[in-house]
């Protein structure tokens, strides 16, 4: 029965991410420069780490990064790059600072995610576009991930009240 | 908030300020150091202007594909004064010396496009999603 449960939930959330995804993709950029969003698909993530734990969102993060970009027509093109590595390298971090590091509570670990994703995106931008001129934007990216990931954290501490810990495994 | 999460969002702002500082220190003296105007007619290079070679003040003719235009270089920018085109756009457009700018004529085919070699940030022009 706890299989059954959690395949449906995993189910659901990785749907969740995949339209999160596909809607922020459409929605116009609030922030004045390129590459800089809110993180909405994040908020998934950090539900999956929090329910789950490590491997379930990886897993949650890949397939939603993979199913939002074949929905939206940028499968295996740079920005599915992009999202996939910011995606994967965020997780990982998330999971680390979750796991071993109790300090940090679901707002800083947010913040944190949202760094790191930054991170991981413009690292994979600068080899693929072999252009180093790209971390001009790291000042700009950074700065801007403290109050996307500060919301996303506080919309994941709100969401979580909700949701039963009884969905654990 | 915990401690340890305002310590974090304190670290990333002096991190942000260092980036920044970095920044104004290396891509703006950087990106127009050695910066170059190419010129082309047609689509073809013509002509390539060395920008920041010294003190250099230069006017010179170019040929277009449909009458000649004069192109001024002087201080590391590059502009056209003059040209008998009905619009005036490329005169309008004025100085230019930033890579990544450029200057278009469109009836004569002439684009005078600023490229720089290392640092150029006239490279980036994807969308991250």
């Amino acid at each position: 029965m706890a299989k059954t449960h959690k395949l449906v939930y995993i189910s659901l959330l990785v749907t969740l991410g995949t339209a999160l995804h596909i809607m922020e993709a459409m929605l116009p950029n609030p922030f004045p420069i390129p590459g800089a969003k809110l993180g909405l698909a994040n908020i998934v993530t950090l539900i999956t780490l929090y329910l789950y734990g490590f491997k379930e969102g990886l897993g949650v993060a890949f397939l939603r990064v993979l199913f939002g970009s074949l929905l939206s027509g940028t499968i295996f093109s740079l920005s599915f790059m992009l999202s996939l590595s910011g995606a994967l390298v965020s997780t990982l971090v998330m999971a680390v600072l979750i796991g071993f590091i109790p300090a940090f509570s679901i707002i800083g670990v947010s913040v944190a995610g949202s760094l790191a994703h930054n991170l991981g995106q413009l690292m994979t931008a600068s080899i693929l576009i072999q252009a180093a001129g790209i971390f001009y934007y790291l000042p700009f990216l950074l700065f801007f991930s403290l109050p996307t990931g500060f919301s996303t954290g506080l919309i994941t501490r709100m969401l979580l009240k909700y949701l039963p810990r009884e969905s654990r495994p | 908030m915990t401690r340890a999460d305002k310590i974090l969002t304190a670290g990333v702002i002096v991190l942000v300020l260092v980036a920044f500082f970095f920044n104004s220190k290396v891509f703006s003296t950087g990106s127009k150091d050695g910066a170059t105007a190419v010129i082309k007619v047609q689509g073809k290079v013509v002509m390539t202007v060395d920008l920041y070679q010294g003190e250099n003040k230069d006017t010179f003719t170019l040929e277009g594909k449909h009458y000649p235009e004069t192109v001024e270089v002087e201080n590391g920018s590059i502009r056209i004064i003059e040209s008998p085109c009905p619009d005036q756009i490329c005169v309008k457009r004025g100085w230019i010396d930033t890579p990544g700018e450029s200057i278009i004529c469109v009836p004569n085919e002439i684009v005078i496009d600023i490229e720089s070699g290392k640092n150029s940030i006239d490279e980036i022009d994807v969308i991250a999603q």
